[in-house]
């Protein structure tokens, strides 16, 4: 054989390998896993059939493995990911579930090197994060446990989040209303079990959603995973769905949570109303922006402490409501000066900052980018887009938020939108 | 000179070299310790024509890492991290380990249960200083001897060029799993002495027994161990291309320094689970309950992956080099 010919097979056999490798690293774990059946013979069922088989999951015992990918086109931070149900806003995470009826509930999120778990047991609800080595311990008020719940911080429901599939099913179909098209989309395969996939689309145009995908296990109604797609296309902007799933009950002792020796232990209990009614910590008002770490502030926060009082209006319906509220006279400008400037982008520290700066902080990190400006007959503004998220600024001190594109929120601010049924008084 | 010549003089030859290589200074040409070993080696080589063969050569790489100072400075450098990160622990922090233990793993835990020192060192070794020392031995290997003048004896002696590289590379598989073994007892000696040792809590907040902790701290080494072996194949088949030991343990040490960067850039999230060091945090998965294995088995699948594909790539390049000095 001439050297010529032996020397580029021997350059053609790392290359090979390389290939193989990196063939069985990318397709590897599938091929190993229960993909025989990518599309089970199920039963055929309409859509209505499937959303009753969703409203009548009798399931109340549930444990796994819940994998949450989110892509909002919020500024991705560099570094580890974060543990803080606020972290679950960008990046993939995978959390442990474990469910057994309405009085006892674990979810574990997972990150690098750490964990943050929630552990709800009958009036006591715990949280223990790895990495400050702290826990937090709530005492519910007897016999009202369900109705203080909703109120309690550091659950990431209250975050605006959905961190089951479950709770994003519900959320997705409790908003579906008549501007909402439900179809059934053929069956899949999710954490091994077979699923009904159900579409859940906008019937109007205009919004930056392109629709949903619910995975409801065939069996048991429980659904297993949701999809969200962007209009734009690309990676979803949510995607949530067990990769591991049991319908048994956990053990108990899952439940029972003890404070490791040497964390430090924060003492809380709410009344009925969901009302703090001491603090630990005599005064020290446990989550007082710690929330923000990233400078992330939720939408209600935000909207109570820009609005100054004056109601919130809510413009269309469905996937194209779009919110207005008026931020305090000034601040509108400053966020215009704030625009021509350096953005403050990924500030940690903003929790450290005076109420309102994190709160202007927040919006440019929160859209991570310089808005363009837009004029109209209604005046002129800013608007900021992400992949999920619109939100117009203009100089008259009007704010307006919506999932859809820009050309909404300009004839929402001229007023040809019709105000949303019901929502006006919020 | 006719190949039944080279037969016969290669021997005394590569003795002499390897004599003054295992001496680790090349200054000396001769050195005593070792001077009986290829004796008993060429008698060996007579009953088993084969086997023992291999093994004296795995003997004498084995001695040729670990006998040399350059090693023990590393593995020093390495013992002292974590007597470093206890004492800064124990004398200088104020109110046990800061608000949410800044910016480094495990820390907060530490000041209550000095196994955690384990942890929290082998975390803040991982990215950077055990591939620094893995770097340097790598880039070492072959173009060490090349530079040296003693490759072409190694292999004019009956050694074979895929048994060098095969004993070259288990000479760096013990390296890594003894500097990562250094730096996890030297933490546990010095967690043992600083800070109150007793049962564990896990990172979801169950809390397990030392003598099971202990069991987990060896899984958790051996996995930081594994972590380094793609970049230890990386590094020999750097070293295949130079004939300059340095600018091989610079090459390798530089590629630790960009993967760094690239996993830092959350744009380049696409080329993440490519990168050798994606899944080097995976240890941390066995500190949780239930243990969570599909990170650890993905690391152990990237850095096969590796040491396969650089393996066949230092294959290619060594069996057609000219071996010239």
């Amino acid at each position: 054989m001439p050297a010529t010919l032996r020397t580029a097979g021997k350059i053609a056999l790392p290359l090979g390998v390389a290939g193989l490798a990196a063939g069985a690293i990318a397709y590897g774990p599938s091929a190993f896993a229960d993909d025989s059946d990518p599309h089970p013979q199920l039963p055929t069922l309409t859509a209505e059939q499937v959303v009753a088989k969703i409203a009548d999951a009798k399931t109340e015992t549930l444990s796994g493995a819940v994998k949450i990918s989110t892509d909002l086109g919020l500024p991705a931070l560099p570094g580890r990911g974060d543990t803080k149900p606020t972290g679950l806003l960008s990046g993939t995470h995978t959390l442990r579930v474990a469910v057994d009826g309405p009085d006892r509930q674990r979810v574990g999120i997972q990150a690098e090197l750490a964990e943050y778990n929630v552990v709800h047991n009958g009036r006591d609800v715990w949280t223990y994060d790895s990495h400050s080595n702290t826990v937090t311990h709530t005492t519910l008020p007897e016999g009202g446990a369900k109705a203080a719940l909703p109120g309690l911080d550091g659950l990431p429901s209250n975050l605006g989040l959905a961190a089951t599939p479950q709770e994003a099913a519900k959320k997705l179909l409790d908003a579906a209303g008549p501007s909402t098209k439900v179809t059934v989309d053929g069956t899949a395969k999710v954490a091994g079990r077979s699923v009904y996939q159900l579409r859940v689309a906008p019937a109007q145009p205009g919004s930056l959603l392109a629709g949903a995908t619910v995975s409801v296990d065939a069996e048991t109604g429980v659904p297993l995973r949701v999809v969200v797609d962007t209009a734009k296309g690309g990676a979803p902007a949510v995607d949530v769905g067990f990769t591991e799933v049991s319908f048994n009950a956990p053990s108990r002792d899952t439940f029972d949570f003890k404070p490791p020796s040497g964390a430090k232990v924060e003492e809380k209990s709410l009344d009925k109303d969901g009302k703090n009614t001491k603090d630990g910590k005599g005064g020290k008002d446990g989550k007082d922006g710690k929330d923000g770490r990233f400078g992330l502030p939720d939408l209600n926060q935000l909207t109570a402490g820009l609005s100054g009082g004056a109601a919130p209006k809510a413009y269309g319906q469905g996937w194209g409501t779009v919110v207005e509220f008026h931020v305090p006279k000034g601040l509108s400008t400053m966020l215009g000066a704030l625009n021509d400037k350096a953005l403050p982008g990924t500030d940690k520290d903003s929790d450290k900052n005076d109420k309102g700066k994190s709160d202007h902080n927040g919006v440019a990190a929160l859209l991570g980018k310089a808005g363009t400006k837009v004029t109209g007959p209604w005046g002129n503004g800013t608007v900021y887009t992400t992949r999920v998220v619109s939100a117009m600024v203009t100089d008259d001190g009007r704010v307006l938020v919506g999932a859809v594109d820009a050309a909404t929120l300009q004839r929402a601010a001229a007023g040809e939108l019709a105000p949303a049924p019901g929502t006006a008084g919020r | 000179m006719s190949p039944t010549d080279v037969a016969a003089v290669a021997p005394t030859e590569g003795t002499a070299a390897e004599v003054a290589e295992r001496g680790g200074d090349v200054a000396k040409p001769t050195l005593g310790p070792v001077a009986p070993e290829p004796e008993a080696k060429a008698a060996e080589h007579a009953t088993h024509p084969y086997l023992p063969r291999a093994r004296g050569l795995l003997l004498s790489e084995m001695r040729l890492v670990f006998r040399r100072p350059r090693t023990y400075a590393m593995l020093g450098f390495l013992a002292v991290v974590p007597v470093l990160l206890g004492v800064a622990l124990r004398y200088f922090t104020s109110g046990g380990g800061g608000q949410d233990g800044g910016g480094l793993e495990f820390v907060s835990q530490v000041t209550n249960n000095g196994l955690f020192l384990v942890f929290a060192s082998l975390a803040a070794t991982l990215p950077f200083f055990l591939p620094m020392t893995v770097g340097v031995v790598a880039g070492d290997a072959i173009a060490g001897e090349a530079h040296g003048g003693t490759l072409r004896y190694l292999l004019v002696a009956p050694a074979g060029r895929v048994r060098l590289l095969l004993v070259k590379y288990a000479g760096l598989v013990a390296f890594c799993f003894a500097a990562t073994f250094t730096v996890a007892l030297s933490a546990l000696a010095t967690g043992a002495v600083l800070f109150p040792m007793g049962d564990v809590p896990l990172l979801n907040g169950d809390t397990i027994a030392m003598d099971e902790a202990l069991v987990r701290a060896l899984l958790i080494a051996a996995c930081v161990a594994v972590s380094l072996l793609g970049l230890a194949a990386i590094g020999l088949f750097v070293s295949t291309l130079t004939g300059v030991p340095v600018a091989a343990m610079a090459t390798t040490v530089g590629l630790v320094i960009v993967s760094a960067i690239l996993a830092s850039i959350p744009q380049f999230h696409a080329l993440h689970p490519w990168l050798f060091s994606d899944q080097w945090m995976s240890f941390g998965d066995l500190l949780r309950a239930p243990v969570e294995t599909s990170h650890v088995v993905r690391n152990i699948e990237v850095q096969a992956a590796y040491t396969l594909v650089f393996g066949a790539a230092a294959w290619a390049r060594m069996t057609d080099r000219d071996v010239t000095c």
